[in-house]
């Protein structure tokens, strides 16, 4: 007990004293997360829509494709990227492996089907004729999409904080293509893992609070977002 | 009445294995067209090929002489049209925001929405309910904000599909006449479907008649209603002793129909062997405690007894057992003076002239 209690007591107090190291790993966590989320955002939500309204032969196959990919194991793509991006890989010549880059990319990976996946149910789940009610008003295609996506923005933002859950809780994939690097391509999730290993308990204890906390701000900021229309 | 607003010709649309098979339609300016049919007929993917919004799979549709062929006329003819489906499909936020839908849609200045969604929500009584949530509504509160949301837009045609289905008589009577209200000031036509025949009495100058994807039908109300062109109309327009059967005996246009062993006279150009359904309605049947005297018109007497006797409203609906299935309205004071009662023995009489023949595999050219 007095570990834990030790842990927090220290992350509480690297968080007061805005310890450099801890504030960097931080916000690249943030930005690297962020970004990954924000792609995911972009393609998930795009495509997820895409493949809800459209009538397609094998589109039943690939929404089960997309829905296993919501549980797509870190460590696989974090190998798959890593041979992607390996000096003699497909895209080896971009030079991005071991680098914040190459953690993005892992981590929209993890974060599109996700965001794909709870796309497409949201929008299955909208009332069959409302696409027609809102073209029969008058709307262009694309403004009857946006409509569509504005009649299921709660579980859309759902969808974005469960890509950014995934996002920034994996860690595998983050060692595997960032390396680990310290004052580079260290995040709070390798970094926590790094100090468990050590067996710097303490250390990781409050660094694990601190993902968290950063967990925490991120999804209260979107649920504030996504209740501010209120339920439909 | 004179103007086209929509015309179809050879009109085939697809829905998995059915199929739409329209050959000509014609919607006149300022007429109410119901489309009435079993469910699985064709009426709601008739509706959607009609307001453009599903597109065909072949045939023509013009919208007032112009031929809407690509999808940018579909979205113009659209602009120019209105739905209201069943489910009042009410967007988020305010009945306002509801109401002012299409109009934002149409870019149109915030100012003159702001006048147009006012003076709509005035028209059907929504007003004090502006700034409520539509997820908040009553199922009423909701269809009305749905009828004013597709007023709002100034159609020259509005479509809809069973749109005071699942409402309470008082409700639904109220919106029935809000619409029709709103429909006379505005001068516009509708396509409505409906399984209601009070509803379509009250609304349409004319009703199509649809069944496995074809028209079987189409007159003003009245005709299609009292000359039922299958067993689905029959019962729609009210005639509730509804039998399948065989022509056994013919001259002059008087027939003689047997019907689950009995046999009831009736007046058509059936054939002798032809299959028939004979059709009656309640208020044509008559209730009486002793056999109609010889030299009555009446042509059709079936001994039986009654099965049941049920209040409705200011008269009693009388059920029996004549060998086929019969009812008949009857005033209490008649119930009273008869001594009615469930079991008595009774004789049930109707004149061949009031039997509705529907003659089997016939269908009405359109």
């Amino acid at each position: 007990m007095d570990l834990l209690a030790d842990g927090v007591i220290r992350a509480f107090r690297l968080i007061i004293n805005l310890d450099p190291e801890v504030a960097e790993i931080t916000l690249l966590s943030l930005r690297i997360s962020g970004s990954a989320t924000l792609l995911g955002l972009v393609i998930g939500i795009a495509s997820g829509t895409a493949i809800a309204l459209a009538s397609f032969p094998g589109k039943r196959l690939l929404i089960s494709v997309i829905n296993t990919g919501m549980g797509l194991p870190p460590v696989v793509v974090g190998l798959f990227v890593s041979v992607m991006l390996w000096r003699s890989g497909p895209l080896g010549f971009i030079g991005m492996l071991y680098t914040p880059a190459a953690m993005i990319a892992a981590q929209t990976i993890i974060a599109v089907p996700i965001i794909a996946g709870i796309t497409i149910a949201a929008m299955q789940n909208l009332p069959e004729n409302l696409r027609l009610q809102i073209l029969s008003l008058g709307a262009s295609r694309p403004r009857t999409v946006w409509m569509l996506m504005l009649e299921a923005r709660l579980p859309l933002l759902a969808g974005v904080m469960a890509g950014f859950g995934g996002a920034v809780s994996e860690v595998g994939a983050s060692i595997m293509v960032g390396g680990n690097i310290r004052g580079y391509s260290r995040v709070l999730t390798t970094a926590t893992v790094m100090e468990t290993g050590k067996g710097n308990f303490e250390l990781a204890i409050a660094l694990g609070i601190i993902l968290l906390i950063l967990a925490f701000i991120v999804t209260a900021v979107l649920t504030l977002v996504q209740q501010r229309g209120g339920r439909r | 009445m004179s103007d086209i607003i929509i015309e179809a010709e050879n009109l085939i649309s697809r829905r998995g294995a059915f199929r739409l098979d329209i050959p000509r339609v014609r919607i006149f300016s300022g007429e109410t067209l119901a489309l009435i049919g079993p469910n699985g007929s064709g009426k709601t993917t008739f509706l959607h090929a009609l307001s453009f919004l599903k597109k065909p799979e072949s045939g023509r549709i013009f919208f007032r002489g112009f031929e809407v062929g690509t999808r940018s006329d579909a979205f113009h003819a659209r602009r120019r049209c209105a739905m209201v489906f069943q489910d009042p499909l009410l967007f988020c936020g305010t009945v306002e925001d509801n109401v002012s839908s299409g109009l934002r849609i149409r870019g149109i200045p915030r100012a003159e929405i702001k006048k147009t969604a006012g003076e709509l929500m005035e028209r059907f009584n929504l007003s004090r309910l502006a700034s409520r949530p539509s997820r908040e509504l009553s199922g009423g509160e909701a269809r009305r904000t749905s009828l004013a949301r597709a007023f709002a837009t100034s159609p020259e045609i509005i479509f809809l599909d069973e749109p005071f289905s699942s409402l309470d008589a008082s409700s639904r009577n109220g919106l029935i006449s809000l619409f029709k209200m709103n429909m006379r000031e505005a001068g516009i036509s509708a396509v409505i479907v409906s399984h209601d025949r009070e509803e379509i009495l009250e609304l349409a100058d004319r009703t199509a008649v649809l069944e496995d994807g074809r028209l079987t039908d189409m007159g003003t109300t009245e005709t299609v209603l009292n000359n039922p062109v299958d067993e689905y109309v029959a019962s729609f327009s009210g005639m509730d002793a509804v039998y399948s059967g065989k022509v056994i005996r013919g001259t002059g246009g008087s027939i003689t129909v047997r019907v689950n062993g009995i046999e009831v006279e009736a007046v058509s150009d059936a054939a002798v062997g032809e299959d028939v359904v004979i059709c009656l309605r309640p208020e044509n049947v008559i209730v009486s405690t002793v056999r109609q005297k010889k030299g009555s018109s009446v042509r059709n007497s079936l001994d039986g007894s009654i099965t049941d006797i049920i209040q409705t409203g200011p008269y009693y609906r009388i059920r029996m057992d004549c060998g086929i299935r019969l009812q008949s309205f009857v005033t209490p004071v008649s119930v009273a003076r008869l001594r009615l009662s469930v079991g008595k023995r009774i004789t049930s009489s109707f004149k061949a002239t009031s039997v509705h023949v529907i003659r089997k595999g016939r269908r009405y050219p359109v």
